[in-house]
């Protein structure tokens, strides 16, 4: 009995010995778990658009979206970013008006007003912490996501910064390229009679909607006043305090235009037929009218109802059903 | 010759710290070595006037040549091919072209480091020569909000000048001078200054653009027709025919 106890110990002591030395140099210091590796996640975008803070990765993008579809996020009432940025929709929402989440990677300034301006990481840090004052102990407690911010980030401890960082890795892949308007610019197709014409208002001083809706984002990104009213709200001057910028709201870009009604900052406009008659004869002046609104004085374009109708056609090229039907993109719930 | 080891060994020493300080002494005048600075940094300042005043946004008081009153709300626009030039002919390239928002000062400083010597004068286009403006160069903005619409020619516009101004009856209207490649065609217009440059040492100098001048000489411009003109050849030649003196450089 006293030979099996001596016996039963020292094997003890040799296998607690083997396991200690395993967690120990060659200089008997402890050696931390090897980092977890990750795969970087390339996207074809101009190298100024990333942050080299959080470099792009597989599993970042895939943590991201689950947060996006997850109602775990929000601390206060079970809302998901998804709820309000529906990929059928062109990931905006018809009930929230949202500003649609659509080649946000070449975006500066957030929100209609643009309180938040920097990198995509801003503004998933004040959607994450100030928008759905999400409650990290909840996060914490779940061993999924810990498992997979410490695959992500080899991060012990999930916080507001890692979540909307993983959040803006996902956002930073919505790139929306393949509508028929794109098509039709690399020679692939060729557009109708009416969006053609369509297309040449579009870009003519006349019709003048490129001046903010061009260059391939259909945005400028700035921040206009198009004219909705007469007495407008305060728009980018509740940001800046500059008066001239009262009634100035940012352009959204036109991309899937047709899919994320309502319309303006405010969505009083429900239909784009409705947008097209407030361009056409609605147009109000006011003091810090945008100077790109060339015929305020006449209350507008005055299309006639054939020019409306392709000017509509044109802005239907616009969707892009690759986007708006990328697995990719889609729920992993 | 006897010399006995204590001697022997003091010789040693000293040769030893001779050969040390000198070692120490050569790296110590590589560092300080007072060569001059083959370098030098040429700052460009790009400034704005109207009526010889600074330029001032978002405020009516700038007169034209056709006594309009008038406000500047946006002045943005690309001056390109900024070369010095040297005596022997040779030029220097400083920028190949360079974006400017007067609003936001964006631009407004470029600083470019090139050899030190005397240059006898600098070169630029205000706007991008057809040779450089290419559809599709600036994938991001601001420069990319520059675009110029394919159905008219493409490229990139050389300028945004935009603002207000009063009609007859006082009443406000808008106007927009934007000049451009329309048809692809190149209305650069083109500067040479013979100012001699001393880049000796460090040295600024200032590129100063004069805004009412885009209104007259030759062509008196009525503001009430600066507006939808992208694509109106003859108010483009215009206003390139007037750009002639609207740019001016001073050290």
């Amino acid at each position: 009995m006293k030979k099996a106890y001596i016996l039963t110990t020292a094997l003890f002591f040799v296998i607690a010995s083997f396991y200690f030395s395993a967690c120990k140099d060659d200089k008997g210091k402890e050696v931390p778990d090897a980092p977890y590796v990750t795969t970087p996640y390339t996207l074809n975008i101009p190298a100024s658009l990333l942050n080299p803070n959080n470099p792009l990765t597989v599993e970042g993008v895939a943590l991201g979206k689950m947060l996006y579809y997850d109602t775990l996020l929000d601390g206060v009432s079970g809302r998901s970013c998804a709820q309000c940025h529906i990929q059928k929709e062109g990931f905006s929402s018809y009930k929230s008006n949202a500003l649609a989440h659509i080649n946000l990677a070449w975006n500066t300034a957030f929100l209609w007003n643009g309180q938040i301006e920097g990198t995509m990481e801003d503004i998933m840090l004040f959607e994450v912490k100030d928008f759905f004052e999400a409650d990290m102990s909840k996060l914490n407690a779940n061993a999924t996501y810990r498992d997979l911010f410490k695959k992500t980030f080899n991060a012990d401890e999930i916080t507001y910064e890692n979540t909307s960082f993983a959040i803006a890795q996902f956002v930073r892949t919505l790139i929306s390229a393949d509508s028929r308007y794109d098509k039709y610019i690399q020679r692939k197709i060729s557009l109708t009679p009416s969006e053609i014409n369509g297309m040449n208002l579009y870009y003519s001083e006349e019709g003048d909607c490129f001046h903010c809706h061009g260059t391939p984002l259909l945005t400028d990104g700035d921040f206009h006043n198009n004219g909705l009213d007469e007495n407008p709200e305060e728009g980018r001057m509740a940001v800046t305090t500059n008066p001239q910028d009262r009634g100035r709201f940012k352009s959204p870009t036109l991309r899937n235009i047709a899919l994320t009604a309502p319309y303006m900052h405010d969505g009083r406009f429900e239909t784009l037929e409705e947008v097209i008659d407030f361009y056409s004869e609605g147009l109000k002046y006011s003091p810090t009218i945008d100077p790109l609104m060339k015929q305020i004085h006449a209350g507008g374009m005055q299309l006639s109802p054939q020019e409306k109708a392709d000017l509509l056609a044109f802005l239907h090229t616009f969707t892009d059903s690759t986007f708006i039907n990328n697995p990719a993109f889609a729920s992993p719930f | 010759m006897v010399v006995n080891q204590n001697h022997m060994k003091h010789f040693k020493l000293i040769f030893l710290s001779l050969l040390l300080s000198s070692v120490f002494l050569q790296s110590c005048k590589d560092e300080v070595k007072d060569e001059p600075n083959p370098n030098s940094n040429l700052n460009v300042v790009f400034s704005h006037h109207v009526n010889n005043m600074a330029l001032d946004f978002d405020t009516a008081k700038y007169t034209n040549a056709l006594n309009q009153n008038f406000e500047v709300s946006t002045l943005r626009y690309f001056v390109s091919a900024i070369y010095l030039r040297k005596a022997n002919g040779d030029s220097v390239l400083v920028k190949d072209i360079h974006y400017v928002d007067a609003r936001d000062n964006t631009g407004v400083n470029i600083t470019k480091q090139v050899a030190a010597e005397e240059y006898v004068g600098l070169s630029l286009a205000f706007g991008i020569p057809a040779y450089l403006n290419q559809s599709g160069m600036f994938t991001i903005k601001p420069e990319s909000n520059m675009e110029w619409p394919e159905p008219m020619g493409g490229g990139y516009h050389y300028m945004k000048f935009e603002g207000k101004f009063a009609k007859e009856d006082n009443s406000v209207q808008n106007f927009q001078m934007h000049s451009g490649p329309l048809m692809a065609m190149d209305r650069s217009i083109y500067f040479t200054f013979d100012t001699a440059i001393n880049l000796s040492n460090d040295a600024t100098v200032t590129i100063n653009q004069h805004l009412e001048k885009w209104m007259t000489s030759p062509n008196d411009l009525d503001l009430k027709d600066i507006t939808m003109i992208m694509g109106n050849p003859e108010v483009q030649g215009k206003i390139m025919a007037n750009g002639h003196d609207v740019i001016t450089l001073s050290q």
